[in-house]
């Protein structure tokens, strides 16, 4: 079905629309607040907070980019998220095996066409770039997540997160260079496909 | 080696990377790269981080995030009559509230009234009975009379004659004769027509039964029963409106 056309029934109202457009979306938004927060179950909270938010608000969209302001609300619930978690500090409970062992990768998140070398990959790339995300200011994370991760174009990064064109430049610019300079330390960590080019000259 | 790039310059090849130079930007950018080693290095390494943040594994999403109603607070739309229903049994709880609060505090207003009532002349307390005076009642003696002249004295042997008349079986009860002791019962003096003055403020007498006051009058049954029916009238028909629309959902 149509986007604009589940849109405007989803602004008269109507539930079954909005969650045919959360489904075509609930990938997209579940990623993106998983790695702002990097926490399953709190990216779980702010996506569904996000989709109930979005509903409620929908008569506000008027137009352009849907993609874009679904992104503006999962980012407001996951600065609402990041907020909570600071007054209240828990400690997460790691997913742990039968021999009382934790698991880095929850098994029950990964892809089960994978093969065991891929799915291994996967989680050691994932694992360095989540770990360089939360080494970034939250700022700099939402840029860079919206812009590079979920390749969002600067105005729907800067429609997203509410500030104007030139401030995402420079965030996008300092955010990959900590970037850069954080995987550095997990290259030789990295899987052969996954390492850095050589740098040579053009 | 890098040769101090400006932050600005590092802005400029982010933006490149992501095709957001003008044409122009571009050009002179490029020209820039093929002479400077370290914007070149710069540049490879933002690619690299780029390259790799785009590669990122997608995960699965652990459960759908549909809303159901219940969610976003819908509530079904309710007919008409429920909410007039449900006002005009709030309106009818107020009423009676009202008229609670109106059968308490009457009592209470009626109280002061009652103890503002003159007692007669002479100033003070004219009460023949001791213990009506408050603290004047030490100042009692009895065949004396009390704050009223020398004649109120009569009353005291006029009660005792009251109460022994009855206790002489087979004498006949003729008129009575005029006595000095009994003279209040047929003249009455200033005291005798004080008493019925004072009677409320005695209460009844103990052997009179008193009038039982119904717990609810008229008005509060007929506003308990709009209250009950109104109301339950809005409860049935929001019930059976929100069965009816979460069967449809």
């Amino acid at each position: 079905m149509d986007e604009q056309l589940l849109i405007r029934s989803a602004q008269k109202g109507d539930l079954d629309s909005f969650n045919s457009l959360v489904l075509a979306y609930q990938e997209i938004i579940f990623n993106t607040a998983l790695r702002i927060l990097g926490d399953d179950e709190l990216a779980a909270d702010a996506t569904q907070e996000a989709f109930i938010s979005a509903f409620r608000n929908i008569t506000s969209f008027r137009g352009g980019s849907f993609r874009a302001w679904l992104s503006r609300t999962v980012t407001n619930a996951c600065y609402d998220e990041l907020r909570r978690k600071k007054r209240r500090p828990t400690t997460p409970l790691e997913p742990t095996n039968d021999e009382d062992e934790e698991i880095e990768s929850p098994h029950w998140l990964a892809d089960p066409e994978l093969s065991p070398e891929k799915v291994f990959e996967q989680a050691e790339l994932e694992h360095a770039i989540q770990h360089c995300l939360d080494s970034l200011p939250i700022d700099y994370r939402s840029v860079v997540v919206l812009a590079d991760i979920q390749g969002l174009d600067y105005n729907e990064v800067a429609i997203s997160l509410r500030k104007p064109l030139g401030t995402i430049k420079s965030r996008l610019a300092r955010a990959r260079l900590r970037l850069q300079e954080c995987l550095q330390d997990f290259w030789e960590l990295l899987p052969a496909a996954f390492r850095l080019e050589n740098k040579s000259s053009p | 080696m890098r040769q101090n790039p400006s932050f600005r310059d590092v802005e400029k090849l982010s933006a490149y990377l992501d095709q957001q130079l003008s044409s122009s930007d571009r050009a002179r950018l490029e020209a820039r790269l093929g002479s400077e080693p370290s914007l070149w290095e710069i540049l490879t390494d933002m690619r690299q981080a780029r390259t790799l943040m785009k590669k990122t594994p997608v995960q699965r999403v652990p459960h759908n995030f549909y809303l159901t109603p219940k969610m976003v607070g819908i509530r079904p739309p309710l007919p008409r009559s429920v909410p007039v229903f449900r006002f005009a049994s709030i309106t009818a709880a107020i009423v009676l509230f009202f008229t609670f609060a109106v059968n308490f505090l009457n009592p209470i207003a009626a109280a002061p009234s009652l103890a503002a009532v003159p007692y007669g002349k002479g100033g003070g307390c004219e009460s023949t009975v001791p213990g009506n005076c408050g603290d004047n009642t030490q100042n009692f003696q009895p065949g004396t009379g009390y704050g009223g002249g020398p004649q109120e004295t009569a009353t005291s042997p006029a009660i005792t004659a009251m109460s022994i008349a009855p206790q002489t079986p087979g004498t006949t009860t003729p008129e009575p004769t005029p006595q000095p002791g009994l003279r209040s019962m047929e003249q009455p003096t200033e005291a005798a027509s004080i008493l019925p003055t004072a009677e409320p403020v005695m209460g009844k007498p103990a052997g009179e039964k008193s009038e039982i006051q119904p717990l609810f009058s008229g008005l509060q049954i007929a506003l308990i029963t709009l209250f009950l029916i109104f109301g339950a009238i809005a409860l049935i028909i929001r019930r059976i409106t929100i069965t009816k629309w979460q069967k449809r959902q």
